[in-house]
């Protein structure tokens, strides 16, 4: 009997100690998961003096562990419609987007304008760095764009 | 040393707390209300830039996409999450709040207890808010293809925030390629992504505040989509464009718009079927995906509208619509333009939109899409007219009449009326049986019986004593139906007559192969809102085909074309020689007996060009023919550029097809390959979509799931009510 209520009673010390060591291993793991956040990447062309019509662009983050996760079209009305991506290339957390507009030239976008707006998720602190090479950037009669990109972190431009 | 003991006991607390929480969901009949947040989980390491060259500017019109396949049992799992316990209120405390305005319309009331006073029948439907306002429905159709774009505008009638779902059908062969969330005038673009990894995002932004919206796939045909952190007053719109080639039979075109999803019967074994609930009871199905209805006396302001443009690029003659009052523009011209009338906008019932196009049939329709991945089609071929000059020979009919709780009233009325029909015209040299089920299946006799005049009027009578009443057990049905004492001398017709409100499908399915043997099965949905994918995979395991009788129709008419087409001897042993057009992965694999007014659909890819003469060789009573057919690959039609999605939607069905029959290893990554380089739904891929640009403020919410009619025709207190589907 006495036997018995002694391993009775060491029962919630030996489930305490073994709780405790998970435990600790737990928040052990715990401490080490990585945050997660979430931004936005605003996506700028410039074309100077020529009005664009259609473009297609190639974006991967270089640093960083990011997810797309929403795509949005530009501000000017031109390019509002959220651009269309390749599935594929989105498997390897890269996105080809391209977009075009119908409109006539006087109404197309000139000058510094954002064409993109990319929603991210972010794992762990470190700050991403993104990539970017412009495949097309062309005005509505087909010609070639000398264009630059920007590419910013948050909203504002 | 001393922190890892304060993470223990902190640890330990929690778990105590959760046990305790567990107990006191179990001992209390509290409601739970799920509004905590979960935490935060590794998420996958990615970011591997990978140089190519992919030209996506010349193929900004390449949507696409696709469903089908097994179904998972992830969602609706809490994982991680702050379960908040409240005690169910009393009576009076319930009367109280009712008198308020505050009972389980408005989340955060311990909604999921809700429990409305009776009202007779005549009294005013209560008008119930829900987060869906309204659908808008826009499609087109050109040739043989539809694109489609359902627009559901989600808002938040309550003073706190909520996360809205919503379980809501598509039609079973829709690939379902684009999803964009609509805030104000911003619209972003969701991303197909594995399931997983799709939710875990979701959670992710709900739980950080986010507007972000996830639309998975249950069923081929059924799908959930979640709006979470939608604000008071503030309206969340998705957009979702599907493509699926259409239906011909008879001369007759046929658009489908699913609108409800029908309450469903799931085995007590089952956690992964489609539960049935009254409006509040959620997690009263026990099933990981559950559809909660309105009562009898209630309403949402949930409504329907529905445009319908049709390029058939010949004239077309006539247009019929079968349930819904519509406005036709443009008949006697090859476009036509469809409406809802503005009082015929519940969605508690399909639209089916049928068509007939003027001159004689031809002999072949295809429409094709080539790009740098190759070349897809869908080939279409009309039997030929050697089958309609040839008699059948004596068969063998075996009629399976579902009796359950939810064809109780007109549903089995209409399902009587079919066979009544098909007996009165069988003929001496033929035989037959009729078997019910229900929850157990019973039949007419033990073995065939000669159709007699006398042994029909035995039938007649058998069917007129039939009633409904239970659960739906299927599988009995199947094997009683299949496994019944065959005559060999005679070709086995096996019909069955269902509005396949099942969430067992995948069971059904495999017992439809297992026994099906060499029968012919034809199956007929009864009622509004009928599981078509089940009925669908039925007739094509079976070799037969699919017709469907609505409340609103004549069910003498469609068994009279039924009895029509196996008055016919089929095309079978169905062969064909691609000659230079090299195709390659066609669907379907097995090709089918192709029946008099019903077209053999192919869908496939392609590498020859030019033009070649395709030659599809069978066998009519007998006698070998070669239906050869001329197609010029080098006239690709671009405007159907969604061929390549249709056909990935067509393969993951295939291969859906394979992993319940066969059970080979693999095929899963093959579909979610597929799906991803596709962009496309199915079981293991979900679209979600995150405005990462704001955060709302507060709590994610309650969840408030939208309820929705029963189909008409069906009856509440035989399906929901008894909370057993039927």
């Amino acid at each position: 009997m006495k036997r018995r209520m002694v391993s009775i009673c060491g029962l919630p010390v030996v489930a305490a100690i073994l709780l405790a060591t998970l435990c600790g291993q737990g928040f052990a793991v715990a401490q080490t998961e990585p945050s997660v956040r979430f931004d936005v990447l605003s996506v700028f062309v410039e074309t100077g003096e020529s009005p664009l019509a259609a473009w297609q662009l190639d974006l991967s983050a270089t640093v960083g562990d990011v997810q797309i996760i929403g795509i949005e079209g530009g501000e000017h009305p031109a390019f509002r419609e959220p651009p269309y991506y390749d599935p594929a290339a989105m498997q390897q957390e890269r996105v080809i987007i391209a977009s075009f507009s119908t409109l006539p030239g006087a109404e197309l976008p000139t000058g510094r304008t954002r064409i993109a707006t990319i929603h991210l998720m972010i794992t762990g602190d470190t700050e991403p760095i993104f990539e970017t090479h412009l495949d097309a950037a062309v005005t509505s009669d087909g010609s070639a764009i000398d264009v630059t990109v920007h590419t910013t972190l948050g909203m504002d431009s | 040393m001393k922190q890892m003991n304060r993470n223990a006991v902190a640890l330990l607390l929690c778990l105590f707390c959760t046990s305790a929480l567990v107990v006191l969901c179990n001992c209390e009949s509290g409601s739970a209300t799920r509004v905590g947040s979960p935490a935060p989980e590794a998420a996958r390491s990615m970011t591997k830039p990978l140089l190519g060259d992919i030209p996506l500017l010349g193929e900004l019109f390449r949507a696409g996409s696709a469903t089908s396949g097994k179904h998972d049992s992830v969602v609706g799992v809490p994982q991680q999450e702050l379960w908040v316990i409240a005690k169910a209120p009393s009576d009076e405390q319930l009367e109280a709040q009712l008198e308020q305005g505050t009972s389980d319309d408005v989340p955060g009331c311990g909604g999921m207890v809700c429990c409305l006073p009776v009202v007779g029948e005549d009294a005013e439907p209560k008008l119930v808010p829900m987060p869906l306002k309204h659908t808008n429905v826009d499609a087109s159709v050109a040739g043989f293809v539809a694109s489609v774009t359902v627009t559901q505008q989600f808002h938040n009638p309550y003073n706190e925030k909520i996360e809205a779902s919503y379980v809501f059908p598509l039609p079973q062969n829709a690939a379902v390629s684009e999803f964009i969330m609509v805030i104000g005038d911003r619209r972003i673009r969701g991303i197909v992504r594995e399931r997983e990894e799709a939710e875990r995002i979701y959670h992710q932004a709900r739980a950080q505040g986010y507007v972000a919206s996830l639309l998975t796939q249950e069923r081929p045909n059924v799908f959930t989509q979640k709006i979470a952190n939608i604000e008071p007053g503030k309206q969340i719109d998705v957009e979702v464009t599907y493509y699926n080639t259409l239906a011909y039979h008879d001369g007759w075109f046929q658009f489908v718009f699913p609108m409800v999803v029908g309450p469903r019967f799931n085995p007590s074994h089952m956690t992964d079927g489609i539960g049935a609930v009254a409006r509040g009871q959620r997690g009263g199905s026990g099933q990981n995906t559950e559809v909660q209805y309105l009562r009898p006396n209630e309403r949402s302001g949930h409504d329907i509208a529905l445009t319908l443009n049709i390029d058939a690029g010949v004239v077309i003659e006539e247009v019929k619509s079968i349930n819904h009052r519509v406005q036709v523009d443009g008949v006697k011209s090859p476009t036509v333009q469809v409406c809802l009338k503005d009082n015929d906008t519940i969605p508690n019932r399909d639209f089916v939109l049928a068509w007939r196009v003027a001159g004689h049939e031809p002999k072949a329709a295809v429409v094709m899409h080539r790009d740098e991945r190759g070349g897809f089609f869908s080939l279409m071929v009309y039997p030929p007219e050697v089958i309609q000059t040839q008699r059948r020979s004596p068969i063998e009919m075996v009629f399976v009449l579902d009796c359950s709780g939810s064809m109780s009233g007109e549903p089995l009325a209409l399902a009587k009326r079919a066979v009544q029909r098909a007996l009165t015209q069988m003929e001496p040299d033929d035989t037959f049986q009729i078997i019910r089920f229900s929850e157990r299946a019973s039949s007419l006799g033990p073995k065939p019986i000669v159709a007699s005049e006398a042994n029909i009027q035995r039938g007649l009578a058998y069917l007129a004593s039939l009633t409904s009443g239970g659960g739906t057990l299927m599988i009995n049905g199947i094997r009683a139906a299949l496994d019944f004492p065959h005559d060999e001398r005679r070709t086995r017709y096996v019909t069955f007559l269902t509005d396949g409100y099942i969430g067992n499908e995948t069971e059904i399915l495999g017992e439809v192969q297992k026994h099906v043997g060499s029968a012919r099965i034809f199956s007929f949905g009864i009622g509004s809102s009928t599981n078509r994918y089940l009925m669908e995979r039925m007739a094509k395991l079976g070799r037969g085909v699919v017709a469907f009788i609505g409340p609103r129709e004549d069910p003498e008419p469609i068994v009279d074309l039924f009895v029509e087409r196996i008055s016919h001897p089929a095309m079978m042993d169905v062969e064909i020689d691609w000659a230079g057009m090299r195709a390659r992965d066609v669907t379907p694999q097995r090709l089918p007996d192709v029946f008099a007014g019903r077209p053999l659909m192919l869908t496939g890819r392609f590498d020859g060009d030019g033009v070649t003469t395709v030659n599809i060789h069978g066998h009519v009573a007998g006698e070998e023919i070669v239906l050869p057919i001329t197609v010029n690959l080098d006239d690709v039609d671009t405007q159907h550029s969604a061929m390549a999605n249709v056909w990935a939607r067509m393969q993951i069905a295939q291969l859906a097809d394979h992993m319940v029959f066969d059970g080979e290893a693999g095929l899963a990554d093959r579909v979610r390959e597929l799906a991803l380089e596709y962009g496309i739904m199915s079981a293991y891929t979900a679209f979600v979509a995150v405005d990462s640009s704001h955060i709302t403020e507060g709590e994610h919410g309650t969840e408030v799931q939208v309820a929705v009619p029963v189909p008409e025709g069906v009856r509440y207190e035989t399906t929901v009510e008894s909370h057993s589907g039927g």
